[in-house]
């Protein structure tokens, strides 16, 4: 029976790679923000993955989506960030440390207090992301140190509370975690 | 008004079938290539070591029958963000620059160092987006899909299984459209239901709810999807050990120069950037 | 030798509280054409992964070409000799490559290259795909897909294909196709397993299992199964008869286990002499001279309710997707429509002709690339409109609403909709269980139920019920029963005529022309055009064309031939209650008492109980 994880844990990771492909070739795949500047919701599926299939799944999610980006950014750029994504080093290796990281915290708290430990991956995973990208794009001279750590705060704080939320969601629907005491929440209206 | 629409058939690059020799060569050959031309295109610090690997695409661009408008066609959409990013340099200083400064306004100065930084990044980029361009429009998804799989083939020695990778790589390309199709239909069951996903008020965590009901749904969905194709695959027969394969690559004439070519362009375009900097 | 062989299976999933499979034992032959029938839970799905050998039996033993599969060389035997074609056909495709997706299966079998291109070629070939060869897979049409889904299958070289309601997602003509591929099978010596909740599907086949509850209940041909007074009819009840078997049991006659319009026409036309005469008293005939073009409201000559408010309104709307780009692909053309509010109309026409984009036009949910559309009352080409207050006044449940479902709670995803709408307190409960019940869910069975415990049908149910939580005054349903077990059809079909009754106007695109029958009006799409409109008769007698490719319902299809043999029936039934009762009537010579247009929702499904 070890095919039946290994054909699983492999359609599982495409699946989910595909996820991101999509929503970055979509709108749908940004949450608006402030002064037209938005959120993205692209790296969730890697979380997502990492989290409910272990660090492998992570990682080649993580892969395929950086590698997407770099093929967008190079043949039909959408921002002044898709610039730099044209270097592999910058938009693919930074990605592949998103998986890792949202497993690793999702290891940590897993069994013992799960809602916790898939908001924790969502967190983790995504300051992984803003940090290792914004951290490449520093270390080529793309942008300023001072810059980067503006966006950081700006942004990559508030899309890992996102990523947190959204992760969560993902993870419950899935694996049917109990967030509530087993009731519908409509019983408050009552 | 606006509809509800998305681009259920978009592919991420563009594969243009000109049947030239380029394309007739091995995708590993190609993945070489593009190897060979990235890393100088990321590593090299004179303009002219920046500028090399943009050149050469050109030219094989050429040899492949796909004309330059094609492969620059990125470029003038992004001049105003490069403008942008330049403008974010002169915004703000790096420590310990003391380059000589070109012009100032008020508080902000340009200086040499940024100029130049701007300089090179602009170029590097083009020479990225040509040798990437160039790279999809040369190789078709089941190239690209086996190509992965030959490149990495070594690795197997090592314990990976680089074959799980080729076939996920296959499996997300498969269901990008699918997937898209789903957004699409689920954004519109929302929609009718009054869901706004996000672009009403509220602070990030109100905004991640409300995005809930299309993440929620789709993500599952794809988990779903997954889990049949899996079904279906074993189904099928999968297997790991053994496997053959309907596609073949059969070597060029010549493909060896080409590959020892490519090595060498890379060598050379480093040698290049050492000596123009020692100038 | 058997190919396959049974022997006191038991199978149990794990954590489940009851087997899935009850001591079942049964023999498969080569060449055989066996049908698999039982209701939703009966253990149809765990049967075929047995026979392929994907599970193993927790208690007797399945044998495949004489090896057991609970060992490994039996599983390895199994997965080879017999196929699987799954429900979904998207889901079963791997490649982008129609060649390399065929190819998958040899590719694992470590074959040579030459022996896969052989392969290759030879199943798109025998499913009829080998034009496709070059086109991407995703391109293809869902019938075309499964078709694509049986060529993996067959590259394999199986010697039996099992098919798992692979026919429940397909269009009339697709499922044509796919049957047809079946016999195809057959006749080249191939065993074909088809597990179906279709009778009529089933009784094509050679012989007919049947599954309740996990037990093998019976296992003959149909024409035994279909025999009167066989107590296995009772197993039947939630599935219902063909119905041409349900036709003859209400005409008093025996029911055949296969049976085409016009064969039952010729018996029915025995058994009842009737008058040969010329127009009826009401001067009605099954068929007059074609009529010259329609009006484009339905009503406006004068059958219906005068033209007073119009829910909806297109008019010379066009729709193209990708329009501008390379891709383009134009779905609708000029497109005429009114429909008066607090009707009930269905959308007909094959997959791609088009209704499933009418749907989405009419409450703004897509753009029209050129023409008009007003929807209740609101131009939507306006400057200032309000589109959520169109969308969630005229709700539009997609197709397979299920997907949608993101609550964890059965409740709480009803309660999205009117939340949206500002809901909230005992008002929001009142509406959240209102519908729910509307939808056949008691609220308080169903309130805190998992959403994704739910079966098929109850999914299906509470989607439904969020889209009628909206309260729109109109409703908009895309394939509302499509891929449903009958009995859940049944109920959601009551719920749409309950819905119309109530005044709302309900549009619904659907595939079965029972469905359609049962509509005010119906609106036939073919190719991007509106092709004809009129109330069901009118559309089903007069001006039908067979080049829709909808096909009739089979009422009209055996009144027609009864009219070719002469044989008249004074009034023009829609479904089988009303032409048993038209024979009745013209039988004793007296006009009938039919209401021509106006049969009730359920009445064909209804028929399908035994008295």
């Amino acid at each position: 029976m070890e095919g039946k994880r290994t054909v699983r844990k492999i359609v599982v990771a495409g699946a989910l790679g595909a996820l991101s492909i999509a929503l970055m070739l979509t709108p749908l795949g940004m949450i608006p923000w402030f002064a037209g500047a938005s959120l993205t919701t692209v790296h969730v599926p890697v979380i997502v993955g990492a989290v409910i299939e272990g660090p492998a799944v992570g990682l080649c999610v993580g892969a395929i989506f950086g590698v997407s980006a770099l093929v967008r950014a190079a043949t039909a750029p959408q921002g002044p960030i898709d610039l730099f994504f044209v270097n592999p080093l910058i938009s693919v290796l930074p990605r592949l440390l998103v998986g890792l990281a949202a497993w690793l915290a999702y290891r940590a708290f897993r069994g013992k207090l799960e809602p916790a430990a898939a908001a924790t991956a969502g967190v983790a995973g995504s300051l992984a992301n803003s940090f290792f990208v914004l951290g490449a794009l520093v270390l080529f001279g793309a942008i300023p140190p001072a810059t980067a750590a503006t966006v950081f705060l700006a942004n990559g704080l508030v899309e890992a509370a996102m990523a947190a939320v959204l992760t969560l969601g993902v993870v419950s629907a899935w694996k049917g975690v109990e967030s509530r005491a087993g009731k519908a929440k409509l019983a408050r209206e009552e | 008004m606006k509809g509800i629409e998305f681009f259920r058939n978009v592919s991420i690059g563009q594969y243009v079938d000109s049947k030239s020799y380029v394309h007739s060569l091995r995708p590993s050959t190609k993945y070489l290539w593009l190897l060979c031309l990235m890393v100088p295109g990321i590593g090299a610090s004179s303009y002219l070591g920046a500028a090399l690997p943009l050149l050469l695409a050109l030219v094989a661009g050429a040899a492949a029958r796909i004309r330059p408008s094609f492969l620059l066609r990125g470029v003038k959409p992004i001049l105003p963000l490069m403008v942008f990013i330049a403008v974010l340099q002169f915004l703000f200083s790096w420590p310990g620059d003391d380059s000589g400064v070109l012009f100032a306004l008020g508080p902000f100065a340009a200086t040499a160092r940024e100029a130049r930084l701007v300089a090179l990044a602009v170029i590097r980029t083009v020479s990225l987006m040509t040798i990437v361009g160039l790279f999809t429009a040369t190789t078709s998804e089941g190239e690209s899909m086996h190509g992965v799989e030959d490149v990495l083939r070594p690795l197997g020695r090592l314990g990976l299984k680089p074959q799980r990778l080729a076939l996920a790589v296959g499996v997300a390309l498969r269901f990008v459209p699918i997937i898209a199709g789903e957004l699409e239909d689920i954004a519109k069951a929302q929609a009718s239901r009054g869901a706004d996903f996000g672009s009403g008020k509220g602070g990030p965590i109100a905004k991640a709810k409300a995005y809930l009901p299309l993440f929620v749904p789709v993500t599952v969905r794809a988990l779903e999807r997954a889990e049949a194709m899996a079904e279906a695959m074993e189904a099928r027969g999968y297997s790991e050990e053994g496997r053959t394969r309907l596609a073949s690559y059969p070597k060029r004439r010549g493909e060896t120069f080409v590959r020892i070519a490519a090595l060498l362009a890379c060598a050379a375009i480093f040698a290049i950037d050492r000596f123009v900097q020692g100038l | 030798m058997h190919l396959i062989e049974l022997e006191e299976v038991s199978y149990l999933y794990p954590g489940a509280a009851s087997p899935a499979l009850s001591r079942i034992s049964l023999a498969v032959d080569e060449g055989e054409y066996v049908a698999v029938v039982g209701a939703n839970g009966s253990g149809k799905s765990s049967l075929l992964r047995l026979l392929d050998g994907l599970r193993t039996p927790t208690e007797g033993e399945v044998r495949v070409a004489s090896v057991s599969t609970s060992r490994e060389e039996g599983r390895r035997a199994a997965l080879r000799e017999v196929g699987l074609v799954f429900q979904f056909p998207a889901d079963q495709i791997v490649s982008s490559s129609v060649e390399e997706d065929v190819a998958f299966g040899p590719e694992c079998l470590g074959l040579p290259r030459e022996e896969i291109r052989r392969r290759v070629d030879s199943a798109l070939a025998a499913v009829g795909l080998e034009a496709a060869k070059g086109r991407p897979s995703h391109f293809l049409s869902a019938g075309q897909q499964q078709r694509l889904a049986v060529a993996g299958v067959l590259a394999t070289s199986p010697r039996c294909v099992a098919f798992d309601e692979a026919t429940a997602m397909l269009d009339p003509a697709a499922r044509r196709s796919v049957l047809g591929l079946m016999d195809a099978l057959v006749a080249s010596g191939v065993a074909v397993v088809h597990v179906t909740q279709d009778m009529s599907e089933a009784a094509r086949a050679r012989r007919v299992l049947v599954l309740d509850s996990g037990r093998l209940v019976f296992d003959g041909s149909p024409a035994e199964l279909f025999a009167s007074g066989s107590p296995r009819v009772g197993a039947l009840a939630a599935i219902g008869l063909p119905d041409w078997g349900t036709l003859a049991a209400m005409l008093g006659l025996e029911m055949l286990p296969l049976e085409s319009p016009d064969g039952l026409a010729a018996r029915i036309a025995a058994a009842y002499p009737a008058p040969r005469a010329g127009p009826g008293p009401r001067g009605d005939s099954v068929r007059p001279a074609r009529v010259g073009p329609r009006p484009r409201e339905p009503g406006a000559d004068g059958r219906g309710s005068p033209a007073g408010a119009l829910a909806f309104e297109l008019r010379g709307a066009s729709h193209s997707y990708l329009a501008g780009t390379a891709n383009e692909v134009r779905s609708l053309s000029g497109i005429d429509l009114a429909i008066p509010a607090g009707k009930l109309v269905a959308f007909v026409g094959r997959t791609g002709s088009g209704k499933s984009t009418a749907l989405q036009l009419l409450d703004g949910l897509v753009a029209p690339t050129s023409g008009k559309v007003a929807s209740l009352g609101v131009d939507l080409g306006g400057r200032s409109v309000d589109l959520k207050k169109v969308r969630t006044s005229a709700p539009l449940a997609v197709q397979r609403p299920e997907s949608a479902l993101f609550e964890t709670y059965a409740a709480d995803d009803v309660a999205f909709g009117p939340r949206n709408l500002g809901l909230s307190g005992k008002a929001l409960v009142a509406r959240v269980s209102s519908s729910m019940e509307e939808a056949g869910l008691g609220y308080e069975v169903f309130r805190d139920r998992r959403t994704r415990s739910l079966s098929g049908g109850e999914r299906r149910r509470l989607a439904l019920a969020g889209v009628l939580a909206m309260g729109g005054e109109a409703l908009l349903l895309d394939e509302p029963t499509s891929s449903l077990d009958p009995a859940t059809r049944r109920q959601v079909m009551d719920l749409v005529g309950r819905k119309a009754k109530e005044g709302v106007t309900v549009v619904v695109a659907t595939h079965s022309m029972d469905e359609a029958a049962a509509a005010d009006f119906v609106a036939v799409f073919s190719g991007g055009s509106l092709a004809a409109l009129g109330n069901p008769e009118e559309v089903f007698y007069d001006l039908y064309d067979p080049a829709w490719e909808i096909g009739r319902p089979f009422a009209v299809e055996v009144a027609i031939a009864l009219e070719d043999r002469g044989f008249h029936l004074g009034s023009r039934p829609l479904d089988l209650r009303g032409l048993a009762a038209a024979v009745g009537a013209s039988r004793r010579g007296a006009p009938p008492e039919t209401a021509a247009g106006r049969p009730s929702a359920g009445g064909a499904e209804d028929a399908g109980r035994l008295r």
